[in-house]
């Protein structure tokens, strides 16, 4: 066993929709931190931290919402923090919990996202207003085309084709209907990938995340707890320009996932891994599209570079193989974007608790590796889980 | 950008009900006026545009020369000043298609991101002349290109393109 940095106490999310007009922010926050508490037995007057992790709030329905429920939420009045790295919001703020109570400076601490999808059909707008109005006006400014240059070079790099890319996605959509949670039940098929519209070549709309609200919430507590562990954790940032991420012998981190697989090594060597593929038994991955999945699984070292496609058309990665990825059905089932990241961890603990229900993995799983991505593919998180 | 003016957040819209859930929204929608401020670098680099020259930034902690430039470097956490002339060559390193339509029924294009020759980055802009209906856009990258300039150039991003070479890398 690894040494114990912090423990998860308890885990809450809500089913994920498009929609939820039956809740504001402030509800969903505080609903969701309820029934974590509720599933750790703990009261809420014990907690005594709380971070928000966030994404854009510009396309809620008022900007900022958290003000309007702040004061009533545990451990905000003892110690508060908020996180802001986008996708990976939602881990960034699990692996600062965890530093918080590992240090001693807190017994427990909550970790929060919510998301409300339907507050306005404006998101590609305002993540565009993140973009330098000084850089080309062709440079990408959404996901979905930034992405579709990297899965353009990996294909190419690697001979793979679009059918080969879409076996991802067949398969997550495949785990996501065992998933009570998941907000897109339905499994498709390879066909259906490949003939959806194209977004930006060769990215179609199946490939990609849907619009998602939902929340999520994460109880950490002090390493002598029983629960799940949480025994590594590593992350990494890198240029904002992508175009400085694709330059042979340079820097191509934009396209083989080198900064993620940064972010592993030292989540690896904290928790005491030096063979992943055999200490390693599930990973929950933040992939918004397929690509990201593929360099994920080769970053986090469960396959070597450039074959991760080619294993998941032969089985590997899926449910009943011996390390699944995304058993959940990942972000391309539903992603909220503050919480993708914490979910990917309360996958985790519910597989590594064999509490998952339906999704659940049949090998009982000691391990598990998560990771997040913030901004094009800029930040990266790593934490590793142990039961 | 946002759009200048008005209000900065309008809530005087009616309240509407929503058929499906019957649940009470308000509608608003956001009017901010806003200035960004131009990296010191870049007016260097447009006017290089407008005499058809492009502009890169050595980086003074790892020689990289960085395109398009800025002030101040992320990897090296300094000050960036030295401005070096790059291109008009380079070499695709990935592209994709966007597809056309839309409201504004625009054509298809293909993005590029090319490493202008003597840049250690890959700077965006728009393929012109390879055809939009290729089926592996991808089969496109490691090959050569150039930057061509209008025949005017009025020192901002549209004065050139990328047009590819005859040969490959």
């Amino acid at each position: 066993m690894s040494t114990r940095i912090a423990t998860v106490l308890g885990v809450a999310q809500l089913p994920m929709r498009t929609r939820l007009p039956q809740y504001t922010y402030a509800d969903l926050l505080g609903r969701v931190a309820q029934s974590a508490l509720a599933d750790a037995n703990v009261d809420a007057r014990d907690v005594d931290g709380l971070i928000l992790a966030m994404a854009p709030t510009t396309t809620l329905g008022v900007d900022e919402p958290h003000y309007w429920a702040l004061a009533g939420l545990p451990g905000a009045a003892r110690f508060l923090g908020r996180v802001h790295t986008l996708a990976s919001s939602g881990l960034t703020a699990f692996r600062l919990a965890c530093a918080h109570v590992g240090a001693g400076r807190a017994r427990r601490v909550l970790v929060l996202a919510a998301d409300l999808a339907d507050e306005s059909p404006d998101l590609v707008g305002a993540i565009q207003m993140f973009s330098d109005p000084f850089a080309p006006p062709s440079a990408p400014g959404g996901a979905a085309s930034a992405h579709a240059l990297q899965m353009s070079a990996y294909m190419a790099k690697n001979g793979l084709d679009e059918r080969d890319m879409a076996h991802v996605v067949v398969k997550n959509r495949a785990n996501g209907v065992d998933n009570e949670f998941a907000q897109l039940r339905q499994a498709i098929t390879i066909e259906e990938v490949l003939a959806s519209p194209v977004l930006a070549w060769p990215i179609k709309r199946l490939d990609a995340s849907p619009r998602t609200s939902g929340a999520a919430a994460v109880l950490v507590g002090p390493a002598g707890e029983p629960g799940v562990a949480a025994t590594g954790f590593g992350s990494f940032a890198n240029h904002a320009m992508m175009g400085a991420r694709m330059v042979p012998g340079v820097d191509e981190s934009f396209f083989d996932g080198s900064d993620l697989a940064t972010a592993a090594r030292r989540a690896y060597r904290v928790a005491g891994i030096d063979d992943p593929v055999e200490q390693i038994d599930l990973a929950e991955v933040y992939a918004s599209f397929g690509i990201l999945e593929l360099l994920a699984i080769e970053a986090l070292g469960l396959s070597a570079g450039g074959n991760a496609a080619r294993m998941m058309g032969e089985g590997h990665f899926h449910r009943d193989a011996r390390i699944p990825v995304n058993a959940s059905g990942g972000a391309t089932c539903g992603s909220p974007i503050s919480g993708t990241g914490l979910i990917r961890v309360i996958e985790a603990t519910l597989q590594l608790r064999g509490q998952a229900g339906a999704r659940q993995i049949a090998r009982p799983p000691r391990s598990a590796a998560v990771s997040a991505i913030g901004g094009l593919f800029q930040l990266q998180d790593v934490g590793i889980l142990e039961a | 950008m946002k759009d200048a003016g008005a209000a900065p957040l309008d809530t005087a819209s009616p309240r509407s009900r929503s058929p499906a859930d019957d649940f009470i929204f308000v509608d608003a929608h956001w009017q901010l006026r806003q200035s960004y401020r131009q990296d010191i670098l870049q007016p260097q680099f447009f006017a290089a545009l407008r005499e058809k020259r492009l502009l890169g930034v050595r980086d003074p902690s790892n020689g990289r020369v960085l395109f398009p430039p800025r002030s101040f470097s992320e990897a090296g956490f300094c000050i960036m000043s030295e401005l070096v002339a790059v291109g008009p060559g380079g070499i695709i390193r990935t592209l994709t298609r966007l597809p056309g339509g839309g409201p504004n029924n625009r054509p298809a294009v293909l993005l590029a991101f090319v490493q202008f020759d003597g840049a250690d980055s890959a700077g965006a802009g728009t393929l012109r002349g390879a055809g939009t209906d290729l089926a592996r856009p991808s089969d496109l990258i490691g090959r050569r290109c150039r930057a061509v300039f209008k025949d005017n150039p009025a020192g901002d991003w549209h004065d050139y393109w990328f047009e590819l070479d005859g040969d490959r890398s």
